[in-house]
């Protein structure tokens, strides 16, 4: 049934390459908005699960790193280093600003961090090297890209000349980021004695949720948050709001897909019902015409998908290299797997499109 | 399946079978009370014009119709009272069909077509394709085994179409008046090679077509009007 099932797909090429192309679109949107979507779940992160920090110090009902403002005093810091289990403590301030070179304006999120424990400071380096001094910044890549600018070049913040000394990878999600050391971002945002953050370490052999209640019970007018859980109620604030605009994108695609592919069955089966009422005439069950059908779907789908796969990788390049998308696009195996299944179930829904039409075929047909 | 004692060289026995389409007065009564026996080996012709209920005939013995009345048998099988879901089987294994319009799958070749028939039987792969070229050569279409059916012309289509009807080795070959699209001389040779066949492998054929020039090549003629035999 299977050479059956070819000979009938491909037969008319035209029609086949007219399906495959919407097929492959329609999976080639379901890869890129799931590639931008898992992109997107571990850049929203990626600072904070980079910190290097085991939990987080924040003025009390700040719920989450984006949208909220936390500001602590600086001296706090004496307090939480006297907890019983606490083995450092590094200041953070994380501050909108502007950042400007050769006449283009960027906003971005600059952050002042304490360049000798370096918690809080930028992601890997992709070239250059960390701060090691004053006036000196880091730069993401995004900013990189946005502005122009590689290390050993200037770049203004709110109007202040820095020099870049390293690009680091993408870290940001709502905003490009910048680097500096604690004292300059001070001076440049203007926070005097303030800071947003405190990053704290443990002690090694102590408890984080033991330290966590200890600065809790020592310190007024602060949460503490262990990195993950500073890193899932932040997550969480940025994907409430996004995710189910691409999952909804994402069900778009796969409707699509099964249109696409149902009605092109369909019209084939209407098309083609004097053949198919021959077969019948001739023997064939009406299962097995169905199975025919199934398996032209499935075939048109899985083929869709190795398409789509490969135009994924194109696509995906010419965002990241050539457009300088902001957000990473990322898959796993496991996503894989989920869209070949889509795909998969993408053929199935297609072929009860024209099923109901099949069974219903007068094999008397054959003798009109 | 369900199988019947009866006289084991009756490959086809149709009794009192009556049809009726529509109700009240738009009713047509297509057959009324036609009862034939074809044997093993015998060629019969059901001749009439047309709304004579030629195809109602067909359609009734190739099991794509049931009867308002009486029963049919193929091969000894009495196929009337076997539920819908059961008929294809018998169409595959028992009959043989062979249509006015050839009726071959466009963008097959030759071979193609008739290497279907065997994959609906679940016969796949090399041996179907050793099978079907058998049949290919038994219709002397060995040459134009590999064309396309849209590349052949009306004869050799109907030549295939015979050699798709007999490659599953069906007892009983049902053809719907399959000269009317040849010229007299190749319906006569299509006539011929569906002969032998009847003749050399044991089956039987029920033929149903105006065309007279096969009359003479009949073991039996049926002549139908308004839906009963006249002669």
């Amino acid at each position: 049934m299977v050479s059956l099932v070819r000979k009938l797909l491909f037969r008319d090429k035209t029609r086949l390459a007219i399906t495959l192309s919407g097929t492959s679109l329609a999976l080639l949107l379901i890869f890129t908005l799931t590639g931008i979507y898992l992109g997107f779940y571990h850049q929203a992160t990626a600072f904070i699960d980079n910190s290097g920090a085991d939990m987080w110090v924040v003025q009390k009902g700040a719920p989450n790193f984006f949208f909220a403002i936390s500001f602590l005093p600086a001296n706090m810091s004496n307090s939480i280093a006297k907890v019983s289990g606490v083995k450092t403590v590094s200041p953070l301030i994380g501050v909108g600003a502007t950042a400007a070179k050769d006449g283009k304006n960027q906003s971005i999120f600059f952050f002042g961090y304490d360049a000798t424990s370096g918690l809080g400071g930028p992601l890997p380096l992709i070239r250059g090297s960390s701060i090691t001094g004053a006036n000196q910044t880091v730069v993401d890549a995004a900013l990189a890209a946005r502005l122009n600018v590689d290390v050993g070049d200037v770049v203004s913040v709110n109007g202040n000349r820095l020099s870049v000394v390293g690009v680091s990878g993408l870290g940001g999600l709502l905003a490009p980021i910048a680097y500096s050391n604690l004292n300059d971002v001070q001076k440049i945002v203007g926070y005097g004695t303030s800071v947003n953050y405190f990053l704290v370490r443990v002690s090694e052999g102590a408890s984080a949720d033991t330290v966590a209640s200890a600065l809790r019970a020592a310190l007024n007018g602060v949460s503490v948050f262990t990195n993950s859980e500073w890193a899932g109620v932040s997550r969480d604030a940025v994907l409430s709001g996004t995710a189910p605009i691409i999952q909804a994108m994402e069900f778009m695609g796969g409707l699509t897909g099964v249109l696409v592919i149902g009605l092109t069955n369909y019209t084939t089966t209407v098309e083609r019902q004097r053949e198919y009422g021959i077969l019948k005439a001739l023997g064939i069950k009406n299962r097995d015409l169905l199975q025919i059908a199934l398996w032209q779907s499935i075939l048109i789908a899985l083929s869709g998908f190795g398409i789509a796969g490969g135009l994924t990788i194109v696509v995906v390049g010419g965002l990241q290299y050539v457009v300088h998308f902001p957000i990473a696009i990322l898959y796993d195996a496991g996503s894989v797997v989920l869209i070949f299944a889509s795909a998969i179930l993408m053929g199935t829904g297609a072929a009860l499109l024209p099923a109901r039409r099949i069974s219903r075929i007068d094999p008397a047909i054959a003798f009109k | 399946m369900h199988s019947s004692e009866s006289n084991t060289s009756e490959i086809l026995k149709a009794e009192h079978l009556s049809k009726t389409y529509g109700k009240g007065y738009a009713a047509v009564h297509a057959l009324k009370n036609v009862s034939l026996t074809i044997h093993e080996g015998e060629l019969s012709l059901i001749a009439g014009p047309s709304g004579s209920g030629k195809t109602t005939l067909l359609l009734i013995c190739g099991t794509l119709l049931r009867p308002d009345e009486g029963r049919v048998s193929i091969d000894n099988l009495q196929v009337t009272s076997m539920n819908q879901g059961s008929l294809p089987e018998v169409r595959l294994k028992k009959i043989g069909f062979i249509f006015q319009e050839f009726n071959l799958l466009s963008g097959f070749t030759a071979l193609e077509n008739v290497e279907v028939a065997l994959n609906m039987n679940g016969i796949r792969g090399g041996k179907a394709k050793k099978i079907a070229w058998q049949a290919i050569d038994k219709v002397g279409l060995h040459d134009r085994a590999n064309h396309l059916q849209e590349d052949l012309s009306g004869g050799e289509k109907q030549r295939v179409a015979i050699a798709r009807a007999v490659v599953n080795n069906p007892k009983l070959i049902i053809a719907d008046e399959p000269t009317a699209n040849l010229d007299s001389k190749t319906g006569s040779g299509v006539i011929e090679t569906l002969r032998d066949i009847v003749k050399n492998e044991g089956k039987a054929a029920l033929i149903a077509s105006h065309d007279v020039r096969i009359e003479g090549l009949a073991d039996s003629i049926a002549k139908l009007e308004d839906g009963s035999i006249v002669r």
